[in-house]
């Protein structure tokens, strides 16, 4: 028996999704600090589901893919050991000018700076200059570098980023000041920002580089001490890990750049949702993923999610491209408070996992959405995650009533109730931010809902923004190590290659040439059989005159002087993709800025195998609940999931041990044959 | 609480947050759009528009948090649209486009607006409006900042209110024929106006589905009260004010036809729950660029009293309803035509904000609301520094119009919770970006020497004022380009508070002769020292025809925002680490803050002490000076009960130093207590390592405490007469 794993190691679980004889199972384990653990505890679970033996079990596994937050807490948390910055003389500012960050705030004890992620008097401004058109105009002094680097090396830095200007047109200083730092301290971490983002625009170019070589002694060490135990208990296959871009790499190439590791369990949810939306026949979903402290949702149109350049991490935009996601911080810890203007508002402040929801009794005091759901009633306390983890309702109604409905002269249900409205209000504008800025109609999407919390509100949302149709997944509680398992090896090189229609075609294709030279490297070095390689070209494109690129598909063989008309239709059809029709600058040149190659190993075989289920059926048992949007109390069926097959009517809550739906009035819910369930809602006159 | 009891009856607080979360959501939206279909980086990169809905009289909505300005602009341009157009005359898919800034409110002509009625069953029930700084309106000047207009004909091509430039959802092409002949980038101009049209179009879309879904009745007396519910918020703030009036005056630095300083007066009245502004005796208008229309004035003032007043509220009409603001005809306060415009937000609308927020800075400073006295505050610059080249590429011969967005990158005033922000905009440039290096040189023929904060800027205080920033470049792929420029901040500088000192003036210079290829191959071009110049010219601080060729090199320096409280309250480690990290000059950090820093960048401590008890000392003529109760900034700001200021104290025995407790009499004002130096402002600023272009008008007066030798205050003033 073939066996393909999936594993995303979360903050507080791990979870597994597992393809083995046809089916997939998952489980979930508390994660551990030193990652392995957690791992290592929820593959038992599995094991004893699969009722195979160790050794078996791990010499079957052909694929093993990880995703991760390692580096995501990294970032978020801005917890690294000090980096140097080497930077082109006369620019050691530009982190701290950072573009002049004000942010959206009006309030002037908000606006701040972005948080320092290099010590001032860790970057060294390094007397060298390379310009526009990549000429080297200032030569880099070896040995004025030297005496630099090693004041650096004495001050204790624990890795060094190299960002010079312009340096992705000519990297040369780069490297010359790389070859400086190794032959003074041949161990110390280095990233070049030619290397790994090697895209105009240097002050996110800068952010990337530093985040990179901090996250590199972090990361080292990590993943091949988990290789090392899972390889003595006998896995052959080597370990995958999820980059921010959609697909995975080898640990070796993960560890050469760090910071792509970023966000990577989402993104695995994000490519679990265009699997299930592949499985399903469903041309166009939205993603909606409700944590504790935030909401996560990214679109899915024909099949395919955006890749955005100049991601944001954590604060800060990036030089990346990375899984459009759009996040707001809004989840089941966020806080209900009254402001100025005594009125009710929720978040953006969060109750964060510690001390967590009031409910959750571990000191929490402040009313959260979390709160709201169980005072309710929509919750069981007794039976959240199967009962594993009891909640207290006393606490969650007494934080409610002190803090929200006291003052605002509610009671607890009308105050509940209200957090509940104005939480999926947000994430419905969210939503809506996302599908109608990009010309789509949401009437014409489905919503695929997953994360902790999001099944109770996920049908209400969609009302709110007029989706029809919500899908929970069989496997919505892991969903993220669901698109891991299924996931493919992805490999990008990006190079900035400005090129206009009027020139000749040659030195696109030539930039090409030398991407699929880094591309063909990679196959060989990650071991992709042939017959799984597959190649897609991408470039950058706009309308002279405009910043913002809009990504375009290429033909996948070379270019020739015929194909620019083919080019030039490409792009108008993306761009108007993106911005609706006939919002294309018809009468504006067309400029390239970025060209792209995908290598991509298709891997793996199981796409379409369904999830086992564990709960069926146990009907006939009915609560008291607040009905959500409207503060009404009535009492409603409540069933322990939906036999396949069959159909249940709104309004009802159902749970199963992982997760709990709430079905409002006028809604349907059924179960497909892959297990997952289908909320119908009727369409808004 | 007030406003749910009242209102509770009538009207859900739920669904009253849930339509104002949607309004909010919608004028967002807006933004996206027009920033994600938009070519100018003046929009994209800098922020500098904004989206709004209006109800169908006129009243603001929701406004999105980009550039303030407009929230005035944006108001009289719908007001005029109106007056010019009965809503009955409207019909679905028109919209209006106008900029002019004597009759359409513009803040200044590139400020173009388009406003699209949004109808219900076939009524007018609402307006969205977009206004976008665009790249060109034509006129003498390309970039359209032209000092060398005589009057408002020279400046743009001026579109009133009124002009139906879509009709059916389609351009009217005879407008369309009509503006892109009279401009200099055709093309990029209406793809400009385009966005600005999705943008609206976005905007109108959901309002009117809003008002489907929940019913026009409901959806009225829901946005009504949520304007209500925002007007009693700062009505009752107001009400925590002590009634009295207030007088203040800010001034602009010459006109590019004077360079005499010129007055802008206001008068700030407290009754009750009302709060005017009286700009009476402010100049008359003038004959250069600087004129701030009526539009731009109120915008400037709705940019320094919404971060004291509104600052944690959603932006409605409600938060400027209990503010009146009047302005003498012909002033330039508030001009007709013929007056130049083109230059009057970021002049003379800049100094207006300025002078709000040092007028609520001693009304709030007097409120028994905690919340309230902690949004005093240093003054921003509020100086937006241009540098405007054109010319002809050598490489491709393309024309080119660099309107350089890095003249944002000016200092914050100080805030009670932290320093001022560093290179932060003006107070109105919420969401402010500026360009990265190899964007410019990307896009224009230049190659910058160097971009870093300049510590000759950052008003020394408790807390620091902002720095603004240094940069400089040559051209490279260009041969010559005609240059304009003005600095708005440069002699009268950005005040502190509470003791805190004023930041430092811009200025530009053009060096001459810069042998720039041996700089760069001895990799010097970053140290302006030793460039090696022929020549360096300091310009006039509004200028034009100014010739910039292949060997100059062009430097701007932008300034920085007042600081606040004593800077010998500053905590000397914060000093020690500014001095090495180059934001303050180390000779500074000892006549400035009076810290000692050994070579390694430590603080001395016995010898800082001895330090700042000296200069304390030398303030008061060198006698002995009392100990100090408070000596940290910390402390001064926890310590503030009862009656009086940030430094002085006010009982039923009278007035009273903080820091020491020494007595200040029982007078109308302390200040007739106070040891009082007045010197001029460029020296005194010197001494403090801080940049100020000399004008023997203007002065810095320092207030002492005649016991400790505390600063209590420190005021610019202006000697009248000199000006």
């Amino acid at each position: 028996m073939e066996i393909e794993v999936g594993v995303d190691v979360g903050g507080t679980f791990t979870d597994a999704a597992v393809a083995a004889g046809g089916e997939v199972v998952r489980a979930k384990a508390y994660s551990t600090k030193d990652v392995t653990g957690g791992i290592l505890d929820v593959l038992g679970r599995i094991r004893e589901q699969l009722e195979l033996d160790e050794a078996t079990f791990f010499a079957s596994i052909s694929k093993f893919v990880l995703g991760n937050t390692i580096v995501t807490n990294v970032v978020d948390e801005l917890r690294f050991p000090d980096v140097g910055l080497l930077t082109t003389a006369g620019f050691a500012d530009t982190l701290r000018i950072a573009r002049s960050n004000r942010g959206p705030s009006r309030d002037g004890h908000v606006q701040g700076p972005p948080p320092e992620i290099v010590a001032r008097e860790s970057i060294v401004e390094v007397a060298e200059r390379v310009d526009v058109n990549g000429d080297v105009l200032t030569p880099l002094h070896r040995e004025t570098l030297a005496g630099q680097v090693r004041e650096l090396v004495d001050r204790g830095v624990a890795a060094i980023a190299v960002c010079f200007l312009w340096s992705f047109k000519n990297d040369a200083n780069e490297r010359a000041a790389a070859e400086v730092i190794a032959e003074i301290a041949p161990d110390l971490p280095v990233t070049l920002s030619s290397e790994l983002a090697p895209v105009y625009r240097e002050y996110e170019r800068t952010v990337t580089t530093v985040l990179d070589a901090a996250c590199k002694p972090v990361v080292a060490g990590h993943f091949h001490e988990l290789e090392a135990a899972l390889a003595e208990r006998g896995l052959s296959t080597p370990v995958k890990l999820m980059q921010v871009d959609g697909g995975f790499v080898s640990v070796g190439e993960a560890a050469k750049t760090p910071i792509k590791m970023f966000n990577s369990g989402p993104v695995g949810g994000v490519e679990g949702a265009r699997r299930l939306g592949d499985a399903l026949g469903i041309d166009k979903l939205v993603t909606a993923d409700m944590g504790g402290t935030s909401f996560d949702a990214a679109i899915i149109s024909d099949g395919e999610y955006r890749v955005l350049p100049r991601a944001e991490m954590g604060e800060f935009p990036t030089a990346l491209t990375a899984v459009d996601i759009s996040s707001i911080g809004a989840g089941g810890g966020s806080i209900a408070w009254v402001d100025s203007r005594g009125l009710m508002r929720v978040g953006p402040k969060s109750a964060g996992s510690v001390p967590g929801p009031a409910t959750y009794g571990r000191g929490g005091e402040e009313p959260t959405v979390t709160d709201a759901t169980v005072a309710m009633g929509l919750i069981d306390p007794d039976y959240f995650l199967g009962g594993a983890i009891t909640l207290d309702r006393d606490k969650a109604v007494a934080a409610i009533e002190g803090k929200l409905a006291g003052p605002l002269g509610y009671d607890v249900d009308e105050a509940a109730a209200g957090i509940y409205r104005l939480t999926t209000v947000q994430m419905a504008n969210a939503i809506r931010a996302l599908t109608v800025n990009r010309g789509h109609d949401p009437r014409e999407f489905a919503m695929v809902s997953f994360g902790g919390a999001c099944g109770l509100f996920a049908a209400e949302i969609a009302r709110e923004c007029d989706v029809q149709r919500v899908v929970i997944p069989a496997a919505a509680s892991v969903f993220s190590a669901f698109g891991l398992l299924h996931s493919d090896s992805i490999f990008t090189a990006v190079q900035t290659t400005p090129w206009t229609f009027s020139s000749e075609i040659a030195p696109l294709e030539e930039a090409f040439a030398s991407l699929g030279e880094r591309v063909e490297r990679w196959f060989a070095s990650d071991g992709i059989p042939e017959e799984s390689r597959e190649v897609a070209r991408e470039a950058d494109m706009k309308f002279a005159g405009q910043v913002f690129e809009v990504m375009t598909h290429l033909p996948s063989g070379p270019l020739t002087e015929d194909l620019k008309d083919d080019l030039r239709e490409r792009f108008i059809t993306d761009y108007e993709r993106e911005f609706g029709s006939g919002t294309a600058w018809t009468e504006a040149e067309i400029l390239v800025t970025n060209v792209r190659m995908k290598g991509i190993g298709r891997l793996g075989s199981a796409g379409g195998a369904p999830v086992r289920t564990v709960v069926d059926g146990a009907a006939g048992r009915s609560r008291e609940i607040v009905e959500p949007m409207t503060g009404v109390r009535r009492t409603v069926d409540v069933h322990r999931g939906v036999p396949l097959g069959e159909e249940r009517s709104g309004p009802c809550v159902v749970e199963e041990p992982d997760t709990s739906l709430y079905v409002p009035d006028g809604a349907t819910i059924a179960r497909d044959r892959q297990g997952n369930y289908v909320i119908d809602l009727p369409a808004r006159a | 609480m007030s406003t749910v009891q009242s209102s509770a009856t009538t009207h859900d607080p739920v669904t009253l947050e849930v339509i104002r979360m949607r309004l909010d959501a919608i004028v967002e939206e807006m933004a996206i759009a027009m920033i994600r279909s938009s070519g100018s980086p003046v929009i994209t990169e800098s922020g500098d528009f904004n989206t709004a809905l209006f109800d169908a009289t006129g009243r603001i909505y929701a406004y999105s948090n980009y550039v303030q300005f407009h929230i005035g602009s944006a108001a009289v341009a719908l007001e005029g649209l109106l007056e010019a157009v009965p809503a009955s005359e409207m019909k679905p898919g028109d919209a209006f486009i106008s900029n002019d800034s004597h009759t359409a409110g513009s803040t200044h002509p590139p400020d173009v607006s388009v406003i699209t009625p949004i109808f219900h069953e076939d009524v007018v029930v609402g307006f969205a409006q977009s206004q976008a700084h665009l790249l060109d309106v034509g006129g003498m000047n390309p970039g359209g900042f032209a000092p060398g207009a005589l009057d408002c004909f020279a400046e743009a091509l001026r579109l009133p209110p009124g002009v139906r430039f879509y009709e059916g959802g389609e351009p009217v092409e005879s407008i369309r024929r009509l503006i892109t002949n009279n401009v200099r980038l055709p093309e990029i101009l209406w793809n400009d106006i385009r966005s600005l049209v999705a943008s609206n179009t976005t905007g109108a879309r959901r309002l009117a589905a809003t008002i489907e879904e929940f019913g026009k009745e409901t959806f009225v007396s829901y946005a009504d009260r949520a304007i209500g519910a925002a007007r009693e918020v700062v009505a009752e703030r107001i009400g925590r004010l002590p009634d009295g009036v207030w007088t203040g005056v800010e001034w602009q630095e010459g006109d590019g036809k004077t360079t005499d300083l010129l007055p802008i007066r206001c008068e700030a009245r407290i009754e009750g729950e009302s709060l005017t502004f009286d700009f009476a005796g402010s100049s008359p208008q003038v004959a250069g660029f600087v004129n701030c229309s009526y539009g731009a004035l109120v915008g400037s003032v709705a940019t320094g009293a919404n971060p004291v007043l509104a600052w944690d509220l959603p932006f409605n009409q409600g938060v400027m309803d209990p503010i009146t603001i009047t302005a003498p005809e012909a002033s330039m306060v508030n001009p007709s035509i013929p007056a130049p415009t083109s230059n009057g937000h970021l002049t003379v609308g800049g100094r207006v904000t300025r002078l709000v927020t040092a007028l609520l800075n001693r009304i709030v400073e007097r409120s028994d609301a905690p919340e309230l006295r902690d949004r005093t505050q240093g003054v921003w610059a509020d100086s937006w520094t241009g540098g405007i080249s054109a010319g002809t590429r050598t490489d491709t011969g393309e024309y080119f119009v660099l309107f350089n967005m890095d003249g944002g990158l000016m200092g914050a005033g100080a805030q009670t919770v932290a320093d001022g922000l560093d290179a932060s905009g003006m107070v109105t440039q919420v969401s402010n970006g500026a360009p990265d290096v190899e964007m410019n040189e990307l896009m224009y023929p230049v190659l910058y020497l160097w971009k870093r904060l300049d510590a000759a800027t950052g008003g020394p205080g408790g807390r620091r004022g902002g720095l603004g920033v240094d940069f400089a470049w040559t051209l490279w792929g260009g041969d010559e380009v005609l240059h304009t420029v003005f600095v708005p901040c440069s002699q009268v500088p950005a005040a502190g508070y509470g003791g805190g000192y004023p930041g430092g003036g811009g200025e530009q210079r053009i060096l001459r002769g810069v042998p720039v290829r041996d700089a760069l191959g001895a990799g010097t071009t970053a140290r302006p020292e030793a460039l090696g110049a022929s020549s360096s010219e300091l310009l006039e601080l509004i200028e034009q025809g100014l010739t910039i060729r292949a060997g100059d090199v062009f430097r701007q320096r932008i300034a920085g925002g007042g600081g606040y409280g004593d800077p010998l309250l500053r905590d000397p480690a914060a000093v020690a680490r500014d001095a090495r990290d180059g934001y303050v000059a180390r000779q500074a950090a000892a006549d400035a803050f009076g810290v000692v820093v050994d070579e390694d960048w430590r603080v001395d401590d016995d010898a800082t002490a001895r330090l700042r008890r000296e200069i304390r000392s030398g303030r008061v003529g060198g006698r002995d000076v009392a100990d100090l109760r408070i000596s940290s900034i910390d402390d001064l700001l926890d310590a503030r009960e009862g009656g009086g200021t940030l430094t002085v104290a006010r009982s039923a025995e009278g007035w009273s130093c903080r820091l020491c407790g020494g007595a200040l009499g029982d007078g109308e004002d302390w200040t007739d207590e106070a040891i009082v130096r007045t010197t001029t402002a460029a020296d005194r600023l010197a001494e403090l390592g801080i940049r100020s272009r000399p004008h023997e008008a203007v002065a810095v007066v320092e207030l002492f405490c005649p016991h400790c030798g505390s600063l209590l205050d420190v005021r610019v003033v202006v000697r009248e007469g000199a000006a």
